[in-house]
């Protein structure tokens, strides 16, 4: 099990460096937003059940400094970092099944 | 083995549920997103008996209300539905098997279908004003849609942005006229007619909307709101088309009835109530589809 919460400060340990050994999934998400909500379960999830990646939950109104860096314009937005990188990103809601099929094939 | 399988966890598919468990059937409701698009409305002021409530709020009682009559209420997307003796509904990890399907799917918000959207949706182009409305705080942004859904976001966008324009295609705005009087009482709301967007350019984020006439306007959001147009991931039961009309609408009986025996609709998927599409027509559906299910289910003595 590989699921995290990060914020401004840890950011970079967490996601940016822990990507260069394996790839993390960053969910960037808020409290007032209901599909954020809905997916908060099935990021949970896919964190608790998959080893070989990392996944890691930001809240936007708790880290607001990374959001902007990696320009999150909707929410919930997740994002793939590979070597310390995105290589892709989607945002809303998404099934889990979508969801793993969707990593699976970028790693 | 269920009386009833829902399919669709909006206000049609709760209602129905509500009604169909009062009438003691055995019910389940599954969906792709709790609430359907009612959940994400900034505020619903033509709910009887609320003044005024978020959507995300009200879909969420209604989940609450069945929930505690003892509904399960499941977030799966529903894949294929077969019929043999029975209905087999299908989730990527779960099936359901009933005597009666309530096709309850709702509505997915219209694209515009221009230049440049596709591209920059989440890098600018938005369909979820209460997501990412916040996100623009001190920015220029556009609502793209002059009727209730198009205001009503252009009020919350006035709360976080410097300033909203709304674009609405046609010769006047389409929202109520409350609505209208409150935008044009807004110093930061700009109302716009006759204006058609033909695209959204950005390199990696929208920078800017060009319209058809070839004015162009610098935002960095831009939010359609141009309606809804039915749901379309269920087309058949088994090898049986579900019947649609000519838009997308699955037809029904005033009973709620479709073209295949045991398989009912409701809510903004459906041609009933005029396709009118409120919280309270689908939900009327709703109640309607769950009694026809009750005497369904009774005639045939399942």
């Amino acid at each position: 099990m590989a699921l995290k919460n990060a914020n401004d400060d840890d950011f970079d340990e967490k996601v940016v460096k822990t990507s260069k050994e394996k790839p993390v999934l960053v969910d960037f998400w808020a409290e007032w937003c209901m599909p954020c909500q809905q997916l908060k379960p099935t990021i949970e999830e896919i964190g608790k059940e998959r080893d070989d990646i990392d996944v890691v939950k930001v809240n936007i109104d708790v880290a607001e400094e990374k959001p902007q860096e990696y320009g999150v314009r909707s929410v919930p937005n997740v994002n793939l970092f590979v070597d310390g990188e995105v290589i892709d990103s989607f945002v809303g809601n998404r099934t889990k099944e979508d969801i793993n099929e969707w990593i699976d094939e970028r790693i | 083995m269920y009386d009833l399988v829902v399919v669709g966890a909006g206000p049609a598919g709760y209602t129905a549920a509500l009604y169909a468990k009062r009438y003691d059937l055995d019910v389940v409701v599954v969906g792709e997103e709790f609430g359907g698009l009612c959940s994400e409305a900034y505020i619903v002021e033509n709910w009887p008996g609320s003044k005024e409530i978020e959507g995300r709020e009200l879909t969420e009682r209604m989940k609450e209300q069945i929930e505690d009559i003892g509904v399960e209420v499941k977030q799966k997307k529903i894949k294929r539905i077969d019929r043999g003796d029975t209905f087999v509904l299908e989730a990527e990890d779960e099936k359901f098997e009933a005597h009666s399907v309530l096709l309850a799917l709702g509505a997915d918000k219209r694209r515009l279908n221009i230049e440049g959207e596709k591209e920059l949706v989440g890098k600018g182009v938005s369909y979820c004003v209460t997501c990412d409305g916040p996100l623009y705080r001190n920015k220029r942004v556009a609502v793209i849609g002059g009727a209730d859904s198009g205001l009503k976001a252009a009020t919350l966008l006035a709360k976080y942005a410097e300033k909203v324009y709304v674009f609405e295609a046609t010769d006047e705005m389409k929202a109520e006229k409350i609505m209208i009087e409150r935008c044009k009482q807004n110093d930061k709301i700009e109302l716009n007619t006759g204006t058609v967007p033909k695209r959204f350019v950005g390199d990696e984020y929208l920078e800017k909307i060009v319209f058809e006439d070839g004015k162009e306007v610098e935002v960095e959001g831009a939010f359609v709101e141009i309606g809804s147009v039915p749901n379309r991931s269920i087309e058949r039961i088994g090898e049986e088309e579900v019947e649609r009309d000519e838009d997308g609408f699955i037809k029904v009986e005033d009973d709620m009835s479709t073209n295949i025996e045991g398989v009912f609709s409701a809510g903004d998927v459906t041609t009933g109530s005029n396709k009118m599409r409120q919280v309270v027509t689908a939900a009327a559906e709703g109640a309607i589809a769950a009694f026809s299910v009750y005497k369904y289910v009774g005639d045939k003595k399942f």
